[in-house]
């Protein structure tokens, strides 16, 4: 190691004398540079880099962004901290979802004996189902008349008090739409 | 500093609050909402009864609904009259609400159906809290022997407590 630097910082170095007079005596003569020179070096070097490192729109961002950081600056002196949010946010969400589902899973089915069917059961034409198409039909079917095969309403196959009875039902769903 | 500043915890709480307002709003029948100051719970039997004057009855439909929803219907039993002595048709879905849709029919002869004011069903409900609920009774429709439409009146009273 000793023999590449031969000389420490503070020694004077071991050489011929006269090249360290050469050489000491470059320092002393001191080159002026004109601040305007200095100037025009400076916003050359800016423009090159702006150039080199930017488009119009990435300055437009920055503009922007820094507009943003302003606005921030001087309305929002704490900074907005999101963490802490989190758990609330969490709890609010899994209540919705809860209620969400609970709503959806509680809903009742849709009318199991058939909502095609009802078109046909206005048997008194009244443009309503009510209960006095369910008399009507228990009384046709008492009274041994045959009503059409539509009014098999249930699709056993068979027309009896159980068709009137489907009348009946749909006649007090409180979803029925009430119109034949 | 006379700027605006930020609580940090009044955000979080105000949109726990919101959201779960919301919750209820969207899932109100899954969810019950009970007043705070009164919550007793009181059983109350309401008498219906239909009047067809001098026509023999043959069907019935109405509805009945609590007004403002104090009340859920618990159980529907049916009327006096052996022709309506059985319950009558309601959809299940109105247990636990406070509308309900009943109706009934009998085949019976003219002269073995009930005329004048007879009472054609008993509706069971749930009240809470000490005050009376109030009750809607709307006649839907109404036949006499063959289907034929009639006239009639129907009205409630709510049974004594002995």
């Amino acid at each position: 190691m000793n023999s590449a630097q031969p000389n420490r910082p503070d020694e004077e170095p071991h050489a011929p004398a006269e090249l360290v007079k050469a050489l000491k005596s470059m320092h002393r003569a001191r080159i002026f540079v004109p601040p305007s020179v200095d100037e025009a070096v400076l916003a050359k070097a800016r423009e090159h880099l702006a150039e080199s490192t930017s488009t119009p729109g990435t300055r437009s961002i920055r503009a922007a962004l820094a507009k943003a950081r302003a606005y921030l600056a001087e309305f929002n002196p704490m900074p907005f901290a999101w963490r802490p949010l989190a758990p609330w946010a969490a709890l609010a969400a899994s209540l919705a979802i809860g209620a969400w589902l609970a709503h959806t899973l509680t809903k009742p089915a849709s009318n199991a004996d058939g909502g095609a069917a009802f078109a046909r059961e206005g048997l008194n034409h009244d443009g309503k189902v009510d209960i006095l198409d369910a008399l009507v039909l228990a009384r046709e079917i008492e009274q041994g008349q045959e009503p059409g095969a539509q009014l098999d309403l249930n699709g056993d196959g068979v027309i009896d008090r159980r068709d009137a009875e489907v009348i009946a039902k749909q006649a007090v769903n409180l979803e029925k739409g009430g119109r034949a | 500093m006379t700027g605006i500043t930020r609580q940090p915890m009044k955000a979080p709480f105000c949109m726990a609050v919101g959201l779960a307002t919301l919750s209820l709003l969207v899932a109100p029948n899954s969810v019950p909402l009970l007043a705070a100051e009164d919550t007793a719970i009181r059983f109350r039997a309401v008498d219906v009864y239909v009047d067809s004057k001098e026509k023999p009855l043959a069907a019935y439909q109405l509805e009945l609904s609590a007004k403002e929803g104090r009340a859920k219907i618990v159980g529907i039993e049916g009327g006096e009259h052996p022709a309506f002595k059985e319950p009558p048709f309601y959809d299940p879905k109105a247990m636990q609400q406070d509308r309900v849709i009943i109706a009934a029919f009998s085949t019976l002869p003219a002269n073995k159906l009930p005329k004048n004011k007879t009472r054609v069903a008993t509706i069971h409900v749930q009240s809470i809290g000490d005050r009376q609920p109030e009750f809607a009774l709307k006649v839907e429709t109404a036949g006499t022997v063959g289907g034929k439409k009639i006239k009639v009146q129907a009205r409630f009273e709510e049974r004594k407590v002995e």
